[in-house]
């Protein structure tokens, strides 16, 4: 009998509760569903900002009745459905909370916040800070939390405006260009909310997103930007990039070439695990990173017949080249940029305490860093002219 | 009863017949393709001297092409009444008007100056038309509206409508600007009709602030600014977002959604009004206050300083009101005249501007959002 009764309570109040819930949702007709917003600043003259932050909305086309005839008209009105598009709807205040104030003035539908799959920040405002911006979306518990974050050149705006064709808006495009850039370069793809916000509270590491550029009349991924704090320092090129997401990711793939002349080169399809060890002596920092690369070979014009014996003659000349790579970028890391761009701090306070007040930047700077490499064929393919 | 059931069954089917038959008009029908269905309408008046006035009422509506998909088509009407425009208008469409589905009034800011009674009188005769009509001011002329592009709409009078709809997610806004309540309050002792108004920037149509009328006349145009702090103490429960700034990386948005009431008392001759405003909402970022979610005394100093800079925005707005406006712009009077009595011949407009208005504010936070870098 008892039981009976606590189960009445908790199913009305259950029912209650769901009904109040039910009552804030309204269809997807009513709403604008944002695939991807920017982040641009405008400077005052009295040294304010002016937050102006645009959000691509999708827009549904209704459908077009056409034709009479039976199958000609399925196949118009199926066209008719997939067609998409989108909008930009900008907003500008002082503060990003009541950019939303605004941005409700001027769209003739509720917008959902939170369901936005890339951000693009332009340069301008990644280098004032982008701490406020993370916090305010980070805060909303319904944001997508596999959103993926982009320092765009310009303006963000012109970014999301970019049409391209085939897509319904081009923050879909560009999502999915960073989520298939993991194929190549060493990129290790984590540059989503979660991990945006893991980088910039924990000790000892920086944070690095991608970086677009409009190219040739198309989006191209043309570099990384590096972080500070909350930001915005250097832009490296592609190819800088590139040894520096094989130093500083877990796992990564890409493909490297021995090159001689322009018909003579050999193209190494690579993948790479890396492996930190720390040493502390006195007050100096020993980092030893060691690099496993497997792989096979795409391309070989340089060699020919390549065998057992002359293979391990070419695994030398690549570890070579790579640990040359390596060595170059860790001298212009630790003089140019002087920022711990490897997350190499994070090893070491891994090992040696955190919270002690250590700058990871300095240490990581003025320490020993040691590159291992070891490179390994898998296969040759099937065959060389 | 069993027995005259068929005998009452008879008669009622006769008076029935004989209703019909004899009593009211006949319900005219017309196909749909004989009307035009007109989706929204400006009204506008053009001036040619000090009495010598024309009005102008353009019409927006769908015209369906054989495949389908619509077209916008406006048509006109010109006359010396409102009622001669539709006269004027017959003549240049071929189709019969149809009002009754007007989602929309544009009310040039001009018109509204001049008053809108006669608009608002042959709309409210018509019993044919939707009650539900949004009353809306904007600036220059309304054909620049309807002439407006919006793509995913067939035209700007269904964009503008769904505009001032979805308005109430933030800066306070009510979103009952309609038809039914400007009828209502428009001559309601101590109540005035308030209605959103919207202006063309950077190429979009875009609410800029809130028309407020002194009975038909518009007597004011409030910014935006002003506008947020007249929706938070005019209406009950609306939502928007106020922000502490300190500057542009250190400040505090705060989504609230408030609670309102009013009291009023006469003491002597002179009136003192107390609103009583509650805010209870989610801090949605914060740059400003360390450990917001652990210490309870941050908390309380937010609310505290929420509360000050809320009560200080509130009684600037009320100086402005009272020494600029003129205008009881909260319907204070409505209140006050509920209490001591209607029709006494009071000016309520004067009498709120001469009295005291007090602005309590509470504020409270819900939930700080999910963690902060």
């Amino acid at each position: 009998m008892k039981i009976k009764k606590i189960v009445i309570i908790f199913l009305v109040a259950l029912i209650g509760y769901v009904y109040a819930d039910k009552l804030k949702v309204s269809p997807v007709e009513e709403l604008n569903v944002s695939s991807g917003y920017g982040v641009d600043i405008n400077k005052e003259l009295s040294g304010n900002v002016q937050y102006s932050i645009p959000f691509t909305v999708y827009e549904f086309k209704k459908k077009v009745r056409l034709g009479t005839g039976g199958t000609t008209k399925k196949a118009a009105s199926s066209k008719a459905v997939g067609e998409q598009s989108s909008n930009i709807i900008e907003a500008k205040a002082n503060s990003i909370g009541q950019t939303r104030e605004d941005r409700q003035l001027n769209s003739s539908k509720s917008i959902i916040i939170g369901t936005q799959k890339i951000s693009v920040i332009s340069e301008e405002a990644a280098s004032y800070g982008i701490l406020n911006l993370i916090n305010i979306i980070f805060s909303n518990a319904k944001t997508n939390d596999r959103g993926i974050f982009t320092i765009g050149k310009g303006k963000a705006e012109d970014i999301l405006n970019f049409k391209v064709e085939g897509y319904a808006s081009s923050a879909d495009y560009i999502d999915g260009m960073i989520r298939n850039a993991i194929d190549y370069n060493f990129i290790s793809g984590e540059y989503t909310l979660l991990d945006v916000y893991v980088a910039l509270d924990s000790e000892g590491k920086n944070l690095v997103l991608p970086y677009l550029e409009i190219k040739d009349k198309s989006i191209t991924f043309t570099g990384m930007a590096l972080f500070k704090g909350d930001k915005m320092i250097y832009v490296l090129p592609m190819e800088e990039s590139k040894v520096m997401n094989m130093l500083r990711g877990k796992k990564g793939k890409g493909v490297l070439t021995l090159q001689e002349g322009p018909e003579k080169y050999i193209n190494y399809d690579a993948m790479v695990k890396k492996k930190v060890k720390c040493n502390r002596r006195e007050e100096k920092y020993e980092f030893t990173i060691e690099l496993d690369f497997q792989g096979d070979i795409k391309d070989n014009t340089l060699y020919k017949d390549i065998k057992k014996e002359n293979e391990s003659e070419f695994e030398k000349l690549m570890e070579k080249k790579i640990e040359k790579m390596c060595n170059d970028f860790l001298y212009k890391m630790k003089n140019v940029y002087k920022i711990d761009c490897l997350n190499l701090g994070m090893y070491a306070a891994a090992k040696y305490g955190r919270e002690t007040g250590v700058d990871w930047n300095e240490k990581v700077c003025n320490s020993d860093i040691k590159v291992i490499v070891k490179v390994k064929i898998d296969k040759m393919g099937r065959g060389q002219y | 009863m069993k027995k005259y059931k068929n005998i009452i069954f008879t008669i009622f089917l006769c008076s029935t017949f004989f209703i019909v038959f004899f009593g009211g008009e006949k319900m005219k029908s017309l196909g749909v393709e004989e009307l035009d269905i007109y989706a929204g309408a400006g009204v506008g008046i053009d001036k040619y001297g000090e009495a010598d006035i024309k009005y102008r009422v353009p019409g927006i509506l769908n015209g369906y092409k054989l495949d389908g998909s619509a077209e916008r088509v406006i048509s006109t009407g010109v006359g010396s009444t409102i009622g001669k425009t539709r006269e004027d208008r017959q003549k240049k469409i071929g189709n019969k008007l149809f009002f009754g589905l007007v989602k929309l009034y544009l009310i040039e800011e001009e018109y509204a100056k001049f008053g809108i009674r006669p608009i608002m009188d042959i709309t409210f005769k018509n019993p044919a038309v939707n009650n539900d009509l949004f009353l809306v001011v904007c600036k220059g002329r309304s054909e620049e509206y309807f002439m407006k592009d919006i793509s995913g709409y067939d035209n700007s009078a269904d964009y503008i409508s769904d505009m001032i709809k979805n308005s109430v997610n933030y800066n306070f806004f009510k979103g009952e600007y309609m038809f039914k309540n400007a009828v209502l309050s428009m001559d309601a002792e101590g109540k005035n009709v308030v209605s959103p108004y919207i202006e063309i920037l950077e190429d979009e149509i875009k609410i800029t602030g809130m028309g407020v009328f002194k009975k038909d006349k518009l007597a004011a145009i409030l910014d935006m600014k002003d506008t947020k702090i007249m929706n938070m103490l005019r209406e009950n429960k609306v939502k928007g977002i106020l922000t502490i700034q300190k500057d542009s990386k250190k400040y505090i948005n705060y989504e609230a959604e408030s609670k309102r009431k009013i009291t009023c008392e006469k003491i002597g001759d002179k009136y003192v009004f107390t609103i009583d405003l509650n805010l209870k909402g989610d801090i949605i970022n914060n740059e400003l206050y360390k450990d917001i979610a652990s210490k309870i005394e941050v908390t309380e100093k937010f609310e505290e300083d929420m509360a000050k800079q809320v009560k200080e925005m509130c009684s600037g707005f009320l100086e402005k009101m009272k020494h600029g406006y003129k205008v009881d712009l909260l319907q204070l009077g409505w209140v006050a005249a509920a209490k001591y009595g209607r029709d006494t011949g009071v000016d309520w407009d004067e009498v709120v501007s001469n009295s005291d208005i007090k602005v309590n504010v509470k504020v409270s936070i819900d939930s700080v959002g999910r963690g902060q870098y």
